[in-house]
Parts: C-alpha cells; sequence; structure tokens
C-alpha cells in the first residue's frame, strides 16, 4: 500500500527553482533511501515534505490524505517526523527535555503515551537513559545524533525521515546508526533515508531513487543500483 | 541539591512577600516610602511582562508602546465612560494586547536585530499618533487620569499599595504558571532552535503571538496602573527610557526566569532611591551603568544566581 505519494513537485527558493518535477513514492513498512550528490536536493525534498517549505506546485499525499502545505506541526501530527540534517537539538535543555518535546503533538503528548515512547527510545539509546539529566549541547556528536534521531521517535511518527543520519559519524557509530533503522524498520517504522554513504543505504533499502539536480532521474530496488552503471560512476567511484 | 536550591529560593519568595505584606504595618503609612514600592510593583509586573516576551526568543526595544498604549486607554476611558480605574486598566490591558498582536504578526518572521528595530520604532510611532491626536490624549500636554484610589480617602496611599501588590503577585502567578505549562516548553524550544521547534510539531506562529499578546496585556496593565496612580498621563511614557528599564531589570535579575525580573526592579531601583537620597541625581546613570557592566561580567545569569554562585565556591 502506498504511503506517501509525490507527484510533479516543484519547490523554489524564491526565484531559483530547485526541485522539477520530482515524483517517488514510498510503501507502507519500506526503507526508501533518496541518493544524489550535494546540492541536488535532498534536503529540499524531505523539508518540503515535513511542511517547512512550500512547493509552487505538485501534490503530497500522505496516507491518502493531501498533506501539501500543510504547516509543520499539521504533518509532525499526521505521523511523519523528521531529523534534520546536522543533528540539530536544543542543546541548553536536558536530554530527557528534548525528549519530551519530542512528543510534543497531541497524539503523542499523554503521560502515558510519552512514558512508553520514552522506554522505547531508552531501549534502543540505552545511552540516553544514562545521559538523561545532561545538557544536550555537552554530549558528543555521536550521542547528539542519537538525541536527534530518538526524539523524532518520540512522536510516534508511521513514516521517519533522516536527513544524511551517518554524516560527519566514526565507522563504529555508522554502523550503529543503521542498524537502529533496520531495527525501526522491523518495529514497523516506514523509513525514508537520505544518504551519501551509499553502500551501507543501498544495502539496507528495499528501493532507491536517485535525484540529480533536482530532478529524479533513476529508481531501483536497493541491490539493483548497487550496481548499476551510472550509480556505480557517480557514487561509488568505480 | 536541587532540592535545597529551590527551597532557598522559595523560602526568600515567601519571606519577601510577607515583608512586602507588613511593610505598611511595621514602617507607618510612609508616603514616599510607599510610592517607591509602588512604581516597584509597577515595574516588578512590567518586567516580567518583557521578560516572557524574550523566552519566546523575541526581545523587544519598545515596550513602552504598550505601556503607554495601557495607559492612555484606561485614562481616556475612565474620563469619558466614567469607568472605574480598577476595571479600566484590563480594558488598556486588552486593548494593549491587542495591538501586541498586529505587531507580533509583522515580527513572526524577524530575527533578533530586526524585530529589535521594529518593536524600538513602534513605540516612536505611538509617540507621534499619541501627539497628533490632542482632542483625544491631550496632544504634549497629557490628560488626567482618575487616581486609581481617591486622595480624600485616609490613607488612600496605603490601599493603593495593597492594591498593586495583589496585582503584583498575580500576575507573577499567572507568568510561572504559564511557563511551567506547555506554552512554556513551546517558547523555550522555539528561542532554542525555531527550525527544530517547528520540527517537534509546534505551532510557531500561534506561540509567538500568544507571548506576544500576553506580554502585551500585561505591560498595558503596569502602564495603567502607573499613571491612575501618578493621576495624569503624558507622552513620555513611550520615552525610551520606559522601554529599556525592563530590561535593565530582567537582565540584572536573571534573564528568563520569574525571580529574575523582580528581583532586578528591586535592587535597580532601591539603589536608584538611595542615591538619589544622596543628591546623586546625574551621576547615579553612570552608577548605575557600572552597576550593570559588573553583573553582566561577573554574574552573566543575574542577581539570582548568587545562591547557586555561593554553593559552588563553598561545596
Ligand atoms: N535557503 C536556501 N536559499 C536558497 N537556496 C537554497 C537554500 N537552501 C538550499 N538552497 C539551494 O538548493 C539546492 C538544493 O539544496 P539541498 O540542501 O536540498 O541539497 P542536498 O541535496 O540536501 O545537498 P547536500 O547533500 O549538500 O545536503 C542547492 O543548490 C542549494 O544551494
Ligand atoms: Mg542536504
Amino acid at each position: 500500500m502506498i504511503m506517501l505519494e509525490i507527484k510533479g513537485l516543484n519547490v523554489a527558493y524564491d526565484k531559483v527553482q530547485v526541485l522539477w518535477d520530482v515524483s517517488f513514492n514510498i510503501n507502507e513498512g519500506e526503507i526508501v533511501t533518496l541518493l544524489g550528490s550535494n546540492g541536488a536536493g535532498k534536503s529540499t525534498t524531505v523539508k518540503t515534505i515535513q511542511g517547512l517549505l512550500k512547493s509552487r506546485s505538485g501534490s503530497i499525499r500522505f496516507m491518502d490524505k493531501s498533506i501539501g502545505g500543510l504547516p509543520a506541526y499539521k504533518v509532525v501530527a499526521a505521523g511523519i517526523s523528521l531529523v534534520p540534517e546536522g543533528r540539530e537539538i536544543f542543546p541548553k535543555m536536558s536530554v530527557l527535555e528534548n525528549l519530551i518535546l519530542g512528543a510534543y503533538v497531541p497524539r503523542a503528548r499523554a503521560k502515558d503515551l510519552r512514558d512508553e515512547s520514552l522506554d522505547w527510545v531508552f531501549k534502543l539509546f540505552p545511552k540516553l537513559e544514562e545521559r538523561k539529566k545532561q545538557l544536550a549541547g555537552t554530549m558528543s556528536g555521536g550521542e547528539q545524533q542519537m538525541l536527534a534521531i530518538a526524539r523524532a521517535l518520540m512522536s510516534k511518527p508511521k513514516l521517519l525521515m533522516l536527513d544524511e543520519p551517518s554524516l560527519g559519524l566514526a565507522p563504529v557509530l555508522v554502523l550503529q546508526v543503521f542498524d537502529i533503522i533496520k531495527k525501526l524498520n522491523e518495529e514497523g517504522v516506514t523509513i525514508l533515508l537520505v544518504e551519501q554513504n551509499v553502500h551501507h543505504a543501498l544495502g539496507l533499502s528495499d528501493r532507491a531513487y536517485v535525484l540529480e539536480k533536482g530532478r529524479t532521474i533513476l529508481e531501483g530496488k536497493g541491490f539493483e543500483l548497487l550496481s548499476d552503471k551510472y550509480v556505480k560512476e557517480a557514487y561509488l567511484g568505480m | 541539591m536541587k532540592l535545597d536550591r529551590i527551597n532557598i529560593k522559595t523560602g526568600i519568595g515567601i519571606v519577601s512577600l510577607i515583608l512586602a505584606f507588613i511593610v505598611p504595618v511595621i514602617l507607618g503609612i510612609n508616603q514616599y516610602l510607599l510610592t517607591v514600592l509602588i512604581i516597584t510593583l509597577v515595574f516588578i509586573i512590567y518586567s516580567s511582562a518583557w521578560n516572557l516576551l524574550a523566552l519566546s526568543g523575541q526581545a523587544s526595544l519598545g515596550h513602552a508602546a504598550f505601556f503607554g498604549i495601557g495607559g492612555y486607554v484606561s485614562a481616556i476611558i475612565t474620563n469619558s465612560l466614567g469607568l472605574p480605574p480598577i476595571v479600566a486598566i484590563f480594558v488598556g490591558g486588552f486593548f494593549a494586547a491587542f495591538i501586541g498582536i498586529l505587531i507580533g504578526f509583522t515580527c513572526i518572521r524577524m530575527r533578533e536585530w530586526f524585530l529589535a528595530m521594529v518593536t524600538f520604532g513602534f513605540a516612536i510611532i505611538a509617540h507621534t499618533i499619541t501627539t497628533e491626536l490632542p482632542w483625544l490624549t491631550g496632544g504634549w500636554d497629557g490628560i488626567p487620569a482618575k487616581r486609581l484610589i481617591s486622595v480624600t480617602i485616609t490613607n488612600y496611599i496605603m490601599y493603593e499599595y495593597y492594591i498593586m501588590l495583589l496585582i503584583a503577585v498575580a500576575v507573577v502567578v499567572i507568568i510561572y504558571q504559564l511557563t511551567k505549562s506547555r506554552m512554556g516548553l513551546a517558547l523555550e524550544a522555539i528561542r532554542e532552535n525555531e527550525l527544530e521547534a517547528k520540527v517537534m510539531g509546534i505551532n510557531v506562529t500561534k506561540y509567538k503571538l500568544m507571548a506576544f499578546a500576553v506580554s502585551a496585556f500585561f505591560t498595558g496593565i503596569a502602564g495603567a496602573l502607573e499613571i491612575h496612580h501618578f493621576g495624569y498621563i503624558t507622552p513620555e511614557v513611550y520615552g525610551m527610557d520606559i522601554s529599556f528599564w525592563p530590561i535593565i531589570y530582567s537582565i540584572s535579575g536573571g534573564l528568563f526566569t520569574i525571580g529574575g525580573p523582580i528581583l532586578g526592579t528591586i535592587v535597580i531601583t532601591f539603589i536608584w532611591e538611595i542615591l538619589r537620597t544622596f543628591g546623586l541625581m546625574y551621576e547615579r546613570f553612570i552608577l548605575i551603568g557600572v552597576i550593570l557592566i559588573l553583573i553582566v561580567i561577573f554574574l552573566p545569569r543575574g542577581l539570582v544566581s548568587i545562591p547557586e554562585k555561593i554553593k559552588r565556591s563553598h561545596p
């Protein structure tokens, strides 16, 4: 069943158009990766889905409802959560406060639901429970990334979008992040992954789309794209 | 450890509150002292209101506009409709809140300096409009405003003091409750990282406007209370100094805290008045300036952080 359907999306910053007629879809339960070189428009795409940017034209449908043009807080309430690029956290708040903010939407805020979600994310990220009281800004880069993911989960998303979650992490941590993504998916969370770490991402994904200069130019099964000539040349340097 | 720190602060709060209530009893009805205390209470309300807006990351440099609007509206309707001041101050507050929402709308997408300039300019506009409407506002000369308590009543100043005290306590309690509520959490998140706040599902526009409305409401009430105490209002209420005092009080007391604006207002006002009794009318500007610089350098989190500082140096 199609969970998210993007059709003919055109997005511009002021006068500079950066997304051209972008279309793709994500089925319930899938992990889909969005590949593309720097400046291809990946972040723009996920921000537009989240409601942080307005599209010029095109449609965004989520669980059979149009969410195009809705403000971000309504998109979160509908069940989409974003882990933005570059570990954006609330640095002067404690880890716990960060997580509580993650459960801000009506769907997730009830005390018992929130405690349940806390248990869930603490099980996924035991380190965060130890660091509960620490100021988020004083944690290491890797821990902050874990917090950013955990916080996005606090809203109990049906679709989780991660914008380059492995960026700047040590190899061990990269593996850990991909493990977590896999685990989440097995627990029923549908995933849209933006990645430059092509090998790992494609190995994990059901399907992937390649975005170039703001256009979707390729689509395929994860492992198929790994052996695709274009992808090999452009991203794997082979 | 966190617990006894809270206890120290609550303790100090309760003791000061009791002191505030018995001051007229122990020191007698001292007209001068009670006048100073009344103005202090007005500015406690005003600074707490300014600080609430600052909590949402919106630092206003023109809050005198709301202070003055509250004052003028309240004065005008008591004069023309004969409403008692104690009712009119709330009308003044609502009017200020309404204007606050309009200003808030223009500021929604602005950050720091731009927002500061818009609010600053707004105070100038409010001043100009007021002086240009003499039939309504009395122009440069201003208009009389009914006293909160008629001066013909014996010990009227004491009654005035108690009314101000009750309103100030109520305002501080309401602001405290707001900051502890979901709204407070949202405002803090917006201040720290607005984009992130949106991603968390917070309706940023709504909360920024609410902060503007509530802040302008209490500021308008403070302005109205002040002019009903003085018995008149002139365009001087829009002065730059009136915009800057709540900032000075909040920063010196402790930005984004509940106790900060209260403590800052009390301490700075008392130093200000003591300097005056020494005859230092102009020198006191310099001295206050020096004190502010010292506080910012040595107590960046304001006077309210003194207990923690002491605790840390004597563990
Ligand atoms: N706020 C903005 N204003 C103007 N142009 C922007 C803005 N943000 C992004 N762009 C431009 O839009 C294009 C797409 O940017 P985007 O951030 O979506 O790329 P990306 O695929 O996420 O790249 P990266 O892999 O480097 O993160 C780029 O050319 C970028 O310069
Ligand atoms: Mg990007």
